[in-house]
């Protein structure tokens, strides 16, 4: 609900209907025009009700798209100067398609456009402090603010996300994104490690060769720098107000919808299900980081974009593939509050157990591989392409190996990296003890090492680490070395990219997932079918057939043991009685599942189950020795065998 | 804050997801018609209401249309769609935006249809086939004040005000006030009436007389039932039932003109 779309004696109204309701918890936008033109303090108002009634507040406060404001709440006066509007690589503004209006992207890296950013955030905080002043420190008691990735994933062309959402380049080509470009490539080849053997090494990173691999890194880095410091903007600020970062996408305004928007906009018909349905997946695939902390990635339908023009059906298909592949990240979907009243209570009961389910962790899912790329929102290429087709929801995309250090990276078996990503020795150093842990890390033999990076790879390579080599050739060349219990793999990236052939990949990826041993939780015999497999707290797994076609689908699962299912959808309404089976056991089933329809199994796998603990104890004993290993060099007269005394 | 623009109330008062769509491009999968987007003769998207064509994606535009032999295609060269839509910005909102992508379309698109291209469309057969294949989502009343006869006879600037009465709705929940300047739609939303007093607000005339005075234009206000608004929204052109609704006083028009009522009859009766 948005604060702003109503008049003060309107907003205590509905808040009072929404209290009525049962609802607890409201998120509201706050557009950059609205705050500007907020001359009677409604968002301060706003507070104080909600306060009044104890409804806890989350407050959007990055500029984002699909806001059902104009110009989804930039103000026109930086829409009207050239100097503010990002261009993409073909000198042309990026624009979005969006509702009530299709507009230009404002560039987040133009010094003007910053020095604007910066009054907003101040006149939101004096609003904040405002609304204290009036109502005391409990006004915002629930109050949250939510930082957002704001454009920098906008920051695509159409053309190249027709196959794939994040195909292609994706970045900021202004003038003023140029000029800070340069800068920042100065500046990081100035720092020590790349300046290594001499200070004429640096150059080599300059080379108009390398200016892809850097422009990556110049957006990430971007990236990264804009949401630290807005965290920081409110995080200084004394209020008692707790600021999270969360990864906020408009399949309805996203580039890779636009063709498609036109289309269905000019035909007068209603939106393209299946693209907006494939954007959500696409959402799912990618994690960003703010500051090392893995951010919830959460989809956005508005209320007058293109999800209000599909049949109730496929709204709440799209809801519940949302709840499944993003609240089970500690993200969510966001939805506008009629349009959800709007949909049948069965419907609306049945979600919230689930979405209820999946915010107490009851069910969760686990990334089996990720990807390691210079930039998040570009193409990861043939090796990216290949794992994704074949894990799914399983692999997932990041930018950083700062990822691999929190409870997310516990989780993965195998870590591919990117041939654009440009190693330091300590994200090296970092990367194999990451994979010592009982893991597998593949990365690529290229020029973009540094000196140090370089000669530690060498020295691992050569052996000083208890390093067995194997060379190998499965659709390229590489080499495989044990690292503890890990393995490390070495991949050629030249005669990568020489081959291009789908085929190189599929037996490089297929390889990988061999020595990783990752498997698919079961195969659907019809490939229209989605699989979204969580696991559950305490054993068991919920599989999740998906069926986005408008025709239903009959299909046989197969498993790869024998297997008890159950019906899912029972248990999260809590219909079942505790203790009472009525499953059915075997490897292959016969399922048929309804047009836009979902099918909630709940799947006992013993033999799953065992190998999972197998590997989880084996990492942790690895762990344990690393620890040890780590002890017996830092500890002074510390023995591991505990014979001798300490003194 | 009293939104001059208030998108949400717009979507649903006149686009509401229950009224059907209109237009000869509601068909079942298979048989309506193919919007494509092509890039030096090679498809990069395309669309067709109830089909996911994604596994087209990448052929050749020949190899479409031979596939597609019974299913008339507008084909959209990509850089003349990207130009329209970077031209369509300095409209005010997404419906002149999407009126404009819709003229440009309509003479810029390539027909085909049994498996051969027509061309750019030059001949008025052509225009008419593409006519009946380009449609946004329309509403009768908000054609009615943009495209047709009565932007001659209407006022430069002008307002109407829609006052709903269904038998759930307390009277005055469901209005909504269109406000033209310069034949554009230039505000639109529910109208903030809490300055009137509690009887005034129930007087269409007093309504009407303050929102006048309020927007500095002349604003007829027209009370009508809610069931008939939602059956009238689903047609192209309901103005029979209009006119013998204002006949039968089932709509009342406050103040009653009789400019209206002749512009009504002449739609209604008339026909043009």
């Amino acid at each position: 609900m948005n604060y702003w779309e109503f008049r003060p004696t309107a907003l205590v109204e509905r808040l009072d209907d929404l209290l009525q309701k049962g609802v607890t918890e409201i998120v509201s936008f706050v557009p950059w025009q609205a705050v500007e033109a907020d001359i009677s303090h409604l968002l301060t108002r706003f507070l104080q009700a909600a306060a009044e009634r104890r409804i806890a507040v989350s407050l959007i406060v990055s500029p984002e798209v699909g806001i059902t404001f104009p110009n989804s709440g930039i103000p026109r006066d930086v829409l009207a100067k050239p100097e503010c509007l990002a261009l993409d690589a073909e000198n042309q503004p990026s624009m979005v398609v969006s509702s009530p209006s299709s507009h230009a992207l404002p560039s987040l890296l133009s010094p003007e456009f910053q020095k604007r950013y910066q009054s907003y955030l101040q006149r939101v905080d004096h609003f904040l402090v405002d609304a204290m002043k009036r109502g005391g420190p409990g006004v915002l008691e629930r109050v949250r603010l939510v930082l957002t990735g704001s454009y920098w994933k906008y920051y695509r062309s159409p053309k190249n996300s027709v196959l794939s959402a994040f195909a292609g380049p994706a970045g900021e080509f202004s003038p003023s994104a140029g000029i800070q470009f340069r800068n920042r490539v100065e500046q990081r080849f100035s720092e020590q490690e790349f300046c290594e053997p001499s200070p004429s090494s640096a150059n080599r990173w300059k080379l108009k060769s390398l200016e892809d691999v850097n422009r990556r890194w110049f957006m990430q880095q971007s990236e990264d720098q804009f949401r630290v410091r807005a965290s920081q903007f409110f995080t200084r600020k004394s209020l008692p107000i707790p600021v999270e970062q969360v990864e906020l996408f408009s399949p309805e305004a996203d580039p890779a919808y636009q063709y498609s928007r036109v289309l269905s906009h000019i035909a007068g018909a209603k939106a393209d299900f299946s693209k907006l349905s494939s954007l959500v997946d696409e959402a799912a695939l990618r994690h960003s980081q703010v500051g090392g902390i893995p951010t919830g990635p959460w989809v956005h339908w508005s209320s007058t974009g293109a999800f209000s023009s599909l049949t109730a059906q496929e709204k709440q298909f799209l809801i519940l593939k949302g709840l499944l592949l993003l609240a089970s990240q500690s993200g969510g979907v966001l939805i506008d509050i009629e349009d959800w009243y709007s949909l049948s209570e069965s419907f609306r009961r049945r979600t919230e157990s689930l979405a209820r389910s999946l915010a107490q962790g009851d069910y969760r899912l686990r990334q089996r591989a990720y990807y390691w790329n210079s930039h998040l929102w570009s193409s990861g290429g043939g090796l990216w392409n290949e794992l994704r087709s074949r894990l799914g929801s399983l692999s997932r995309m990041i930018a950083s190996e700062e990822m691999l250090r929190g409870e997310s990276g516990t989780d993965a078996d195998l870590l591919v990296v990117d041939p654009t990503v440009v190693f330091t020795r300590s994200q090296l150093v970092h990367l194999l003890a990451w994979t010592r842990g009982g893991r597998v890390t593949a990365i690529p033999r290229s020029l973009l090492y540094t000196e140090r990076a370089r000669l530690e790879l060498q020295r691992i390579i050569q052996g000083d680490l208890q390093s067995q080599r194997m060379d190998l050739h499965v659709g390229i060349p590489f080499e495989l070395h044990t690292m503890g219990e890990g393995k490390l793999v070495v991949y050629d990236s030249h005669a990568l990219e020489k081959s291009e052939s789908p085929e190189t990949y599929r037996q490089f990826i297929q390889s990988l997932m061999g020595l990783a041993a990752i498997k698919n939780p079961c195969t659907m015999t019809d490939p229209r079918l989605q699989v979204i497999g969580l696991e559950k707290r305490g054993g068991g797994r919920g599989i999740f057939i998906l069926n986005s076609q408008p025709r239903v689908l009959d299909s046989d699962v197969i498993f790869p043991n024998e297997v008890l299912i159950e019906d899912l959808g029972q248990q999260l309404q809590e219909a079942a009685v505790e203790g009472e089976s009525s499953g059915f056991s075997s490897q292959r089933f016969h399922l048929e599942i309804p047009p836009c329809g979902v099918l909630p199994l709940q799947v006992m796998d013993v033999q799953w189950e065992d190998e999972l603990e197998r590997r989880q104890a084996a990492r942790l004993a690895d762990e344990a020795r690393a620890a040890n290993d780590s002890a017996t060099f830092g500890l002074a007269g510390y023995d591991p065998s505990g014979e001798l005394p300490w003194n | 804050m009293e939104l001059s623009q208030d998108w949400r109330q717009l979507q649903s008062t006149f686009f509401r997801s229950s009224f059907p769509m209109k237009g000869p491009v509601v068909a079942s999968a298979g048989t309506g018609t193919l919007y494509c987007v092509q890039d030096q003769g090679v498809l990069i998207q395309a669309f067709a209401e109830g089909d996911d064509l994604s596994d087209w994606i990448g052929a050749s535009m020949d190899e479409v249309r031979s596939q597609f032999l019974n299913r008339v295609i507008v084909e959209l060269d990509r850089k003349a769609l990207e130009a329209t839509l970077l031209s369509s910005l300095g409209e005010p909102h997404l419906e002149a935006q999407i009126a404009q992508w819709r003229q440009d379309a309509r003479d810029q698109s390539v027909l085909s249809t049994g498996g051969v291209s027509r061309g750019v469309a030059k001949t008025r057969k052509d225009f008419d086939l593409l006519d009946r294949h380009l449609v946004s989502q329309r509403h009768f009343l908000l054609d009615a004040l943009k495209d047709s006869w009565w932007t001659r006879v209407l006022p430069s600037s002008f307002g109407i005000f829609l006052r709903f009465e269904g038998a759930s709705e307390a009277p005055g929940k469901r209005d909504f006030l269109l406000v033209y300047r310069k034949g554009k739609l230039e505000q639109f939303g529910v109208p903030d009436l809490n300055f009137m007093g509690a009887d005034r607000r129930r007087e269409p005339a007093e309504v009407a007389k303050y929102l006048s005075d309020r927007c500095m234009v002349p604003v007829q206000c027209v009370l009508l039932r809610d069931e008939d608004w939602e059956r009238w929204s689903a047609e192209a052109s309901p103005w029979r039932e209009i006119a013998w609704a204002v006949q039968s006083n089932r709509v009342q028009l406050v103040p009653f003109r009789w400019s209206i009522v002749s512009m009504l009859a002449a739609r209604g009766l008339l026909g043009f």
